[in-house]
């Protein structure tokens, strides 16, 4: 069975790591953040200052989704997976 | 907007959601209101158009529905929070050497519970239209309008059949005052950082726990350890799966539970009516197998009427669906000029628009979840399992409720939401039903009145 070097917990039937979690975390809060506050530069520089509003809560998601993908790519899921 | 451009729009969106929800609704542990409900709120915060998003939110609760009974299936692990009565079903059909009849009897049940609740609830969601402006109107010894009634009593019929009667009949004042109070400090009637808070409260809970000294118990040593069974080439063809038995039992209880699932809870009636034909069979493993396939049935009924009814019906959130996962098409929005995406919806678009687009994206989610799962359910088992760490998915939906939190209510938004999110997350851990508080939240002006 593998190891790990971090603290491992178990949440929702799922085991996670402390630090990879917070990596996830970061990774996807400061994304989703940047975007978030970048929104009305965007905005401007497309000449619709109109749409702020909306494109700043869809560019935040879209920021927590690349967020998503990034952590996916960079942290190993701790599971083990056998086949009978 | 043209209906071809409608369909070929609701199109592409349905199979970006069948492809994401698939994978999520694979992921244990995933709950159905934190994973739905911040990104529907995210579009339509946006102001995407109201019928899109609809035939979006069907295609992903299709998709998720049928996708959180696979790991139930195949590794007695349940996919999501309504997946957890089918364990049990899914442990004795391994014991049997059933497990891969027991996935193809479940995607299939899901398929016949949509099918059936989007043939029965969407044609009686506008025949029943008319009831929608009598429940808007004050009326009764508490002047309420109408709906205020309804949710009331829906909130105390949950109270009343949840595992923690009085704790949660206790939970409803309290949580109310937060709700009113936490909005007379922001100075307006927030809405979506509550919300959100409501519906994450169980994962921050426990990620928070992990920050403290007492989070002893929930250390592990090893990795999670997930065995799957063995799976053949299945075949496509729905009939080769079901049983005389199964596909009417199916369809009657997936008609029934459709209705009452607006105002009564789908993880209760999930239980319920899967239960009760447990019981009725003595044969353990007919009992179990068929048990399964009903409560599939039941979950796509569910969400799916108790969405549409409320929503095109009733104009208001009666019941915990309404209340939750769909509750962002009855928020009053700025994106829609202070209105909800609800009433946009009804006057963008004609009756007979609105039902080919719900029905096209339902149906067309059904088709690509069932075939998408009956050949690949195995690979996308290994696939998820294998690539895609809890960690990043939590943390995704976490950073999402935090800044649509700030642009609720700024940093008093954020905080105020670890606030609700615990406070939920300590009723939910014993026994008190996640319904009853987003109905709470949805009743808490009318509630709190009642105190001064």
């Amino acid at each position: 069975m593998e190891k790990s070097e971090q603290n491992l917990y178990e949440i929702f039937g799922e085991v996670i790591a402390e630090q990879d979690f917070l990596k996830a975390f970061l990774i996807t809060s400061a994304l989703a953040f940047l975007l978030y506050f970048s929104a009305p530069q965007i905005v401007r520089m497309m000449g619709r200052e109109d749409l702020l509003n909306a494109l700043r809560v869809t560019l935040s998601a879209l920021g927590a989704f690349l967020g998503f993908i990034v952590s996916t790519v960079i942290i190993e899921p701790k599971r083990v997976v056998e086949e009978e | 907007m043209e209906l071809a451009s409608l369909l070929i729009q609701a199109t592409l969106l349905t199979m970006f959601s069948v492809f994401l929800y698939v994978i999520i609704g694979m992921i244990p542990g995933t709950d159905e209101t934190a994973t739905i409900a911040p990104i529907t709120l995210a579009f339509l915060t946006a102001g995407f158009d109201p019928l899109l998003i609809l035939a979006w939110f069907m295609g992903t609760i299709v998709a998720f529905k049928a996708a959180d009974a696979v790991p139930t299936a195949l590794a007695a692990i349940p996919g999501g929070v309504m997946a957890v009565p089918q364990v049990p079903d899914a442990l004795v059909a391994r014991k049997y050497g059933y497990s891969e009849i027991l996935l193809r009897k479940g995607i299939t049940a899901s398929v016949i519970g949509t099918v059936v609740a989007i043939a029965i609830t969407l044609p009686l969601s506008f025949y029943l239209a008319p009831l929608g402006e009598l429940l808007k109107n004050s009326a009764g010894p508490l002047n309420w309008p109408g709906w205020v009634y309804l949710i009331v009593a829906g909130t105390l019929l949950l109270a009343i059949m949840s595992k923690a009667k009085i704790l949660a009949l206790l939970s409803i004042f309290p949580f109310a005052m937060l709700v009113q109070g936490l909005r007379g400090l922001y100075g307006h009637s927030a809405f979506i950082s509550i919300f959100l808070a409501i519906t994450i409260g169980p994962i921050l809970y426990e990620l928070l726990t992990l920050i403290s000294p007492n989070n002893h118990h929930l250390r592990r040593s090893d990795y999670a350890r997930i065995k799957l069974v063995k799976t053949r080439k299945i075949s496509l063809n729905p009939l080769h799966h079901l049983t005389k038995a199964e596909v009417t039992l199916s369809s009657i209880l997936a008609g029934i539970s459709g209705i009452l699932a607006t105002f009564m809870s789908p993880v209760g009636l999930t239980v319920l009516f899967g239960d009760l034909i447990k019981e009725s069979q003595k044969d353990e493993l007919k009992g179990s197998l068929m048990a399964y396939a009903v409560r599939d049935a039941i979950k796509n009924a569910t969400y799916i009427g108790g969405t549409l009814i409320p929503l095109i019906a009733l104009g208001v959130p009666t019941g915990p669906m309404s209340a939750g996962p769909a509750h962002p098409f009855f928020a009053e929005l700025a994106s829609f000029g202070g209105l909800t995406p609800r009433d946009v919806l009804l006057q963008r678009y004609s009756t007979s628009t609105i039902m080919l687009v719900t029905i096209y994206a339902t149906l067309f989610a059904a088709l690509l979840a069932y075939t998408i799962l009956i050949k690949y359910s195995k690979q996308l088992t290994l696939f998820v399992f294998r690539k895609v760490p809890a960690e990043a998915l939590y943390a995704t939906f976490l950073a999402i409720v935090l800044v649509l939190a700030y642009n609720d209510a700024g940093v008093a938004g954020i905080f105020g939401s670890i606030l609700v999110g615990l406070i939920s997350a300590t009723f939910v851990r014993n026994g008190v039903s996640i319904g009853i508080l987003f109905m709470v939240l949805v009743a808490a002006p009318y509630l709190v009145g009642l105190l001064f």
